[in-house]
């Protein structure tokens, strides 16, 4: 019995060792909430993005009802880039220079380019789960 | 004297299970591999279809000195490879010629007789798009839905298809709009459609994220900083960085019509349009990223456990952009300038990507990729 012990124990170790995981710099879950003006983001995503001198690829996910939980986030320097969608409910028409472009309800993003295409948001991200809430603003006299 | 009975000697039921249990161990651990073996198989193949448009990447240049135009887009036809290839100015809101650097290739990829088929000898427009419609002025023939006729945009060609992805090979609605699709799309920029035609009017300013291009490469202009671009093609002079480290083209998903989530209207590959997931991929993300590819408004599926996250986004979005991507076990297939093709980790850093995207930044890769 104790070698059976023995044995499984090393072989857990072994596993874990030799690695079942994946290869590439560290990562971390990264998770919180995203408000617009106070009211959370319904549908939208983010974006880790490594710069500086934080090496790996870019990370991201989701947002629904304000809320995120993104994986794989590269451990160090990330601009975060934010995006948020609102549907208008005007239809738009058949766009005939696009391939079969049909009908679709007409959806805007929302979220100012300070928080994505120009972000600002240039966080360190730490090794264990981090906990990271954003609350955005969409006039620039508010932020 | 002493009988001796011999027994027939049976298995038990105890022995048999044993027996059949160690057969179903080794079976499950050989299956994987056998798996494993086939997609290392189609992983080839998949490559050896780049290589296919990297040699007819190599005739081009040997024949003009530059990649072709990633699309041609109005006004300035001029950029364009020059005449015959674009047709007249009209207004570059409606951009209507919109033929994507496909067709330049076809001659190159044995397939001159597509290319015959498209009408470059006067200023008609010849649009991707009224290729579809009743009368394209084409070379052979009033119509190009004429009894029997084969619209260029439907043709296929096995090599377009990356054997591992499963996805649709000619999109077709039931009427007589179809398009063929590739796995295989150029690259065009670190950021997304609007920067890279540069609209005038778009909300999209470049990233300014550092070290991605240095001050050397500012003087051209964001527009002239990748291989493709609307209306332009890059040298080979202009590659400064080594054709060896440039990308040109890269794996992308074709659209799912099996899958759960499908709705019907799905044009990733349809390489005949000229917009992000179409015909261009950007380097704004690493590949196979979880970050959504962002379409024109209905235009993709949503599919993030077949590793197609997309967002269809916003009206004519400068901001659509669309990743590398891939169903080969962490890596992705891309075409360098010179005609190589490697396999992309999923893994590699977000700036060696990008300086690998761009031609002339001076960019020396200093690790293995």
């Amino acid at each position: 019995m104790l070698n059976f012990t023995r044995f499984a124990v090393a072989f857990a170790c072994l596993a874990a060792v030799a690695g079942c995981g994946d290869s590439g710099p560290e990562r971390t879950t990264c998770a919180g909430t995203v408000t617009l003006d106070g009211t959370p983001l319904e549908e939208g995503a983010i974006a880790f993005l490594p710069t500086g001198d934080t090496q790996g690829p870019s990370a991201g996910g989701e947002i629904v009802n304000g809320h995120y939980e993104v994986e794989d986030v590269v451990v160090g320097t990330n601009r975060v880039e934010i995006r948020g969608w609102k549907k208008t409910g005007r239809q738009l028409p058949k766009v005939d220079n696009f391939l079969g472009g049909g009908a679709a309800e007409e959806m805007i993003q929302i979220v100012p380019a300070k928080y994505n295409t120009l972000s600002e948001e240039i966080h360190r991200i730490g090794a264990k789960q981090h906990v990271l809430d954003f609350d955005l603003h969409s006039s620039p006299a508010s932020g | 004297m002493r009988v001796i009975t011999y027994r027939r000697r049976g298995f038990t039921l105890v022995e048999l299970l044993v027996v059949i249990a160690i057969i179903g161990v080794l079976t499950s651990l050989l299956l994987p591999a056998v798996q494993a073996a086939r997609e290392a198989a189609r992983r080839t193949q998949c490559g050896n279809n780049l290589k296919q448009f990297g040699l007819a990447f190599q005739g081009y240049i040997a024949a003009r000195k530059t990649f072709p135009p990633g699309s041609c887009n109005m006004p300035d036809f001029q950029k364009c490879g020059g005449k015959p290839f674009c047709g007249s100015g009209h207004d570059p809101w409606n951009r209507e010629s919109r033929l994507t650097f496909y067709v330049w290739l076809l001659p190159h990829l044995e397939l001159e007789n597509v290319y015959d088929e498209f009408n470059f000898d006067n200023s008609t427009i010849v649009s991707s798009y009224s290729l579809v419609i009743s009368n394209c002025n084409s070379r052979n023939g009033p119509g190009c839905n004429a009894p029997g006729r084969v619209p260029p945009t439907h043709v296929t060609a096995p090599f377009f298809f990356c054997p591992s992805d499963f996805g649709m090979r000619i999109w077709e609605d039931g009427s007589a709009e179809k398009w063929a699709m590739t796995n295989y799309l150029g690259f065009f920029g670190d950021q997304g459609y609007g920067p890279t035609w540069e609209n005038p009017n778009s909300t999209v300013v470049q990233d300014p994220t550092p070290n991605v291009h240095s001050s050397d490469s500012a003087e051209l202009g964001y527009h002239h900083r990748h291989v493709f671009a609307p209306n332009f093609g890059a040298q080979t002079a202009h590659i400064r960085d080594g054709l060896s480290n440039t990308l040109v083209m890269g794996e992308y998903l074709r659209a799912q019509p099996n899958a759960p989530g499908f709705n019907g209207i799905d044009f990733r590959g349809g390489f005949w349009i000229d917009q992000p997931g179409y015909s261009q991929v950007y380097t704004k993300d690493t590949p196979n990223t979880k970050n959504k590819d962002r379409f024109y408004v209905g235009q993709c599926n949503h599919l993030p456990k077949l590793g197609m996250p997309c967002q269809d986004g916003v009206s004519y979005a400068d901001d659509d952009v669309a990743a590398v991507r891939s169903r080969h076990a962490k890596v992705s297939g891309v075409l360098m300038g010179d005609g190589s093709v490697r396999f992309v980790s999923d893994y590699i850093n977000l700036g060696t990507w990008r300086k690998l995207g761009s031609i002339n930044g001076g960019d020396v890769i200093e690790v293995d990729f």
